[in-house]
């Protein structure tokens, strides 16, 4: 049972009394909230996510709330309860969803040791998986959301997971988070694509997030070798560009930009050490998001 | 004259290596840090991993694998990289 298979009136009685079950990936999370911009975001946002049916295990036992007292009524605050304790600071009510999907990807980070964790997008095309590894302002999310709306795989927009087991990527397909000056260029690229409402004022400006690829979320179950680790930098005017990396200064770059690398200790190198060997690594340059889809597809048809 | 320091690779935990090409990547067990190195680098913490060695014994090994003409610059780049071999906690005084 997917979430659109509910009425927004079902869907609402659920989030805001004992909670729904939703998979994401290989994970199960228990949400709950009566914050109607979360309902109504998760209702759009999550339409193609599945439902698990009954109360049963769950990774993350998540709630978004408003806190008691003043803060109920006056400039009123949101706040991210995660097992019942509240690991942050609460913040304006208007990003009450925008705080859960923050809130969710840090459960994740912190959490699921079982895999090497990388900041990273990662897309996918006839098998050719590529890890887009990248700080904050690189244009991660806008190559990403460009790349999903011309019919590559969204594995994940911020997650790379890495299985300790046997190095493949496992997907999670969650909305795209897009920031700022980025929010308009993906709608005018894709604008079929749906969309949650826009929140200004945020610690990253203002963001809005874009629905995961209905196939792409049906296919979370299909976990993909990692064939190339491109690292990307949105150059306002440059030429669109891709050029070889080499292994070890990538190594550095990966390492830094893994959330749990240090806490995995040996078995942390291991894993990256085989993961670099089998990769491809490039830096990739752009400023015009149809030329860069061009050549990742062509990268893609060349492997 | 005074007694030369004799450096060793750390004692009691691990460095784990790695290497494409002329760039090397070490796990120390002990800090839990890595270390991207050049092939310099490399060569003698690899040498300290295997026998204690002072700078005068390094600059020998180097001389022997880097064609270099200034024996003093390369004993000084030596020096200064044992320096900061010391600083990131990979190798130590041998006493």
């Amino acid at each position: 049972m997917n979430i659109s298979d509910l009425s927004q009136q079902d869907l609402k009685q659920q989030l805001g009394g004992s909670g729904i079950y939703l998979r994401t990936g290989p994970f199960v999370t228990h949400l709950q909230s009566k914050i109607p911009s979360v309902i109504n975001n998760f209702a759009k946002l999550y339409a193609n996510n599945s439902l698990l049916l009954g109360e049963g295990f769950a990774d993350f036992h998540v709630r978004l709330a408003t806190p008691r007292g003043l803060r109920h009524w006056y400039r009123p605050q949101v706040m991210f309860h995660f097992d019942d304790q509240v690991p942050f600071k609460p913040l304006p009510y208007q990003q009450a969803f925008p705080m859960m999907e923050w809130g969710l990807n840090w459960c994740i980070s912190n959490h699921a040791h079982q895999y090497l964790i990388l900041h990273s997008a990662v897309v996918e095309k006839n098998g050719f998986a590529v890890i887009l590894p990248a700080p904050p302002g690189s244009g991660k999310s806008t190559l990403c959301a460009g790349l999903v709306s011309c019919g590559w795989r969204l594995l994940s927009d911020e997650l790379g997971l890495i299985s300790l087991d046997d190095l493949k990527l496992v997907p999670l397909a969650r909305p795209i988070n897009l920031k700022n000056e980025s929010i308009k260029v993906i709608k005018q690229f894709a604008p079929q694509a749906i969309f949650s409402g826009e929140f200004a004022d945020t610690s990253k400006g203002t963001v809005s997030l874009m629905q995961a690829p209905a196939e792409s979320v049906a296919q979370s179950d299909q976990n993909v070798k990692p064939a190339c680790i491109v690292i990307p930098r949105y150059t306002p005017g440059a030429a669109t560009y891709l050029e070889p990396d080499s292994k070890g200064s990538m190594f550095m770059h990966v390492a830094d930009s893994a959330f749990n690398y240090s806490l995995l200790g040996l078995t942390g190198f291991e894993t990256l050490v085989k993961l670099i060997d089998s990769c491809d690594c490039y830096t990739f340059t752009y400023s015009k998001l149809q030329e860069a889809v061009e050549i990742f597809n062509q990268l893609a048809a060349v492997n | 004259m005074t007694e030369q320091v004799r450096w060793r690779a750390i004692s009691g935990f691990a460095l784990h290596w790695h290497s494409w090409g002329k760039e090397h990547v070490v796990y120390n067990t002990g800090s839990g840090d890595t270390h991207l190195f050049n092939d310099f680098a490399a060569l003698i913490l690899k040498s300290l991993q295997e026998n204690p060695a002072t700078s005068d014994e390094l600059l020998q090994l180097c001389t022997t694998s880097f064609k270099h003409d200034e024996r003093e610059e390369l004993h000084s780049q030596i020096n200064e990289l044992l320096f900061e071999l010391d600083r990131l906690g990979v190798v130590e005084r041998a006493y």
